[in-house]
């Protein structure tokens, strides 16, 4: 559907041009996708997002959408439309004109676009709400008009430029839910850009992570949360704990790593060569306290620190030998009693951590 | 249970009272010096108008007429008038058709160049229009600078007759107001959202398509108001036609002006005044029309 083919931007007017804002990506969309390019704010992916649709130049690479090459095409060539961050509605015309926008530039038959306008509006929920300009409407429904507004010429691809970063955490969360729904009923791809992570969880098929320009990760949301590829993605996306340690020593099934005067035997049945330097993550609901270890867990000592009460979990701070401190969440009704035991054991099984380079 | 309900600190009878003084202190110089130097001024031109010519100058109160309306019914005056509003209405086109690009060049160079550009069109005003005016002389006449130099080079003969035509009153006139057209233009251009056209364009339309729907709506406000800004001024702009446009060209203003200091028909020259002034009532009220009933009239 769309390929982006070792695209790489450099802006003219940036201080150091050695680093690129978008720093050689390639990257296949499939048709009908949800897919969410996910990251932090500078990390390259909004104007990612604006070559695919035409308003930056690649400084290199190459663009397809269906498989033609659109790099030097303009906007108004590019079967891609685009919901903007900011919804950029036209404030000179109500509702209708803005939806209707599309059709009325290529000169559509009133019919056709009376017809068309009616019926997004009401796949948006907005009936009645034809002649109401864009400064009477809410933030929700200014983004329901930028969604109609776009998809009215159906496009290949709907770009969508972190569309939800203004609205309140309420109607954010109801949105998610709306937008993929309406996503599945359109059919059409969505290219949505966003930092949340959780937002790119709740809603994507697949995530695309970046970081300064580049792709650290692409996968589908559990892949993403449950095995990242690097130490950013493990910690951008959700909590995480790292170990970081040298493997002491090669056993037949596992290794031992060394984290400063502790040992972890860790690591799925993979074997790692003594000296390596290695990082683990796991996630705090993976871990376990325990008053003592049973056989087949991993397990290190720990020292209670605090304990944050967070509504549908709690969340237990505890403190390693070494100073380190590491992050457990376990669900409101099952909690690991601090005064039962002398000694606290953090413990997990070795299938549950991830091994990162 | 024990409730104490205290006093509020001050009553809202006194908040109110001292909300009333504040505008009409502050406003009050104003209010007298506006009463003492125009709206008295404006009163005297009125009565003036419907009275005769005094004998050597000055009014003659015996007794009220309409001679001076009626006698501006003439064809003479009456072509004067249509060639002012002409002159008026060219000034103002050329003016926004040069000025649109301009200020919307400055709008969107990055903000550190910006105020460069805006002083290019602002230095100018410190030095007198008078004195500008009379720059514009010595280029354009026939020893001037500009024919000197062809002469020079060799590209013309004989002199180029460039001052003294309704060319060289269109030119002075432009020059002087293109900064009151740049300036409404370009606060409206400044403050006009560019994603916009970015959606426009997004939505397939080609960038001329999106000027003519987006951009060109949205900056109305600033083409009515500069519009109105340039167009007015002019008709009373009596200078520059009397320094650039020698004896061939008189306009309004400066037949009013003749009106007062050589033929010393108070009278006439107040009637023609208030036509003028009435006039202008009229396209004050037909720009703010054409802004539409949301827009208000946004100068600067």
């Amino acid at each position: 559907m769309v390929r982006l083919n070792h695209v790489v931007k450099i802006f003219d007017d940036q201080d150091n041009l050695e680093a690129a804002a978008v720093n050689d990506i390639s990257l296949e969309i499939r048709e009908g996708e949800f897919l969410t390019i996910l990251g932090p704010s500078g990390c390259g992916k909004t104007t990612t997002l604006r070559m695919i649709a035409g308003f930056e130049k690649c400084t290199n690479g190459d663009i397809f959408i269906d498989n033609e090459n659109v790099s030097d095409k303009a906007p108004y060539e590019r079967q891609v439309n685009t919901v903007f961050q900011n919804y950029a509605l036209f404030p000179h015309m109500n509702v209708y004109d803005n939806i209707a926008f599309a059709l009325s530039i290529k000169k559509a038959p009133k019919r056709e676009i009376e017809e068309k306008v009616s019926k997004l509006l009401k796949t948006v929920q907005l009936e009645g709400m034809e002649n109401r300009m864009p400064d009477q409407l809410s933030g929700g429904q200014k983004q329901r008009v930028a969604i109609a507004r776009a998809v009215i010429n159906n496009p290949k691809v709907l770009l969508l430029d972190e569309p939800l970063g203004a609205l309140d955490q309420k109607l954010r969360k109801q949105m998610q839910v709306e937008l993929k729904h309406l996503q599945q009923k359109l059919g059409i791809t969505f290219v949505f850009v966003t930092h949340d992570q959780e937002e790119a969880l709740i809603m994507s098929d697949r995530i695309c992570v970046m970081n300064n320009g580049s792709i650290e990760q692409f996968g589908t949301p559990d892949e993403i949360y449950e095995r990242p590829k690097t130490r950013f993605v493990a910690d951008f996306i959700g909590e995480t704990n790292f170990f970081e340690g040298i493997i002491k020593e090669r056993k037949e099934n596992y290794s031992i790593m060394q984290m400063g005067s502790l040992d972890v035997a860790t690591l799925n049945g993979v074997v790692y060569s003594e000296g390596t330097t290695l990082c683990f993550a796991i996630r705090p609901e993976r871990l376990k306290l325990k008053a003592s270890p049973t056989s087949d867990d991993c397990y290190i000592k720990a020292f209670y620190k605090e304990r944050i009460y967070v509504g549908s979990v709690i969340k237990t701070v505890l403190t390693l030998n070494n100073g380190k401190q590491i992050t457990i969440s376990e669900a409101s009704g099952d909690i690991f009693d601090i005064n039962a035991s002398k000694d606290i054991f953090v413990t997990w099984k070795s299938s549950q951590g991830v091994v990162i380079n | 249970m024990d409730l104490k309900i205290g006093k509020p600190p001050f009553t809202t009878r006194k908040v109110h009272k001292r909300e009333f003084k504040g505008p009409f202190a502050v406003l009050s110089p104003v209010i007298v010096w506006m009463l003492i130097f125009f709206v008295v001024p404006i009163i005297l031109i009125i009565i003036a108008s419907f009275f005769n010519k005094g004998d050597l100058a000055g009014i003659n109160y015996s007794s009220p007429t309409f001679n001076n309306y009626i006698s501006f019914l003439d064809e003479r005056y009456l072509k004067i008038l249509f060639d002012s509003l002409a002159i008026s209405l060219i000034t103002t086109l050329i003016c926004l058709f040069l000025g649109y690009p301009f200020a919307y060049f400055v709008a969107k160079t990055p903000k550190k160049y910006r105020a460069l550009f805006l002083m290019m069109i602002i230095l100018p005003f410190w030095t007198n229009s008078l004195i500008r005016t009379y720059a514009w002389i010595i280029l354009l006449r026939t020893e001037g600078i500009i024919n000197t130099y062809l002469m020079n080079l060799h590209i013309i003969k004989v002199p180029l007759s460039l001052l003294y035509n309704q060319g060289s009153v269109l030119l002075g006139m432009v020059y002087t107001m293109f900064p009151f057209m740049v300036l409404p233009l370009y606060s409206t251009l400044e403050k006009l959202d560019f994603s916009l056209l970015e959606a426009a364009q997004d939505l397939g339309a080609k960038p001329f398509d999106a000027f003519m729907r987006v951009t060109l709506p949205l900056t109305k406000s600033g083409i009515l108001s500069g519009s109105l800004l340039v167009f007015v001024p002019t008709l009373g702009l009596f200078f520059i036609p009397d320094l650039m446009g020698g004896s061939k060209i008189t306009l309004i203003s400066n037949l009013i002006k003749n009106q007062f200091l050589s033929s010393r028909n108070w009278p006439f020259g107040s009637a023609i005044s208030i036509i003028i002034i009435l006039l202008m009532f009229g396209f004050m009220n037909l720009f703010t029309r054409l802004g539409g009933s949301k827009d208000k009239m946004e100068v600067m």
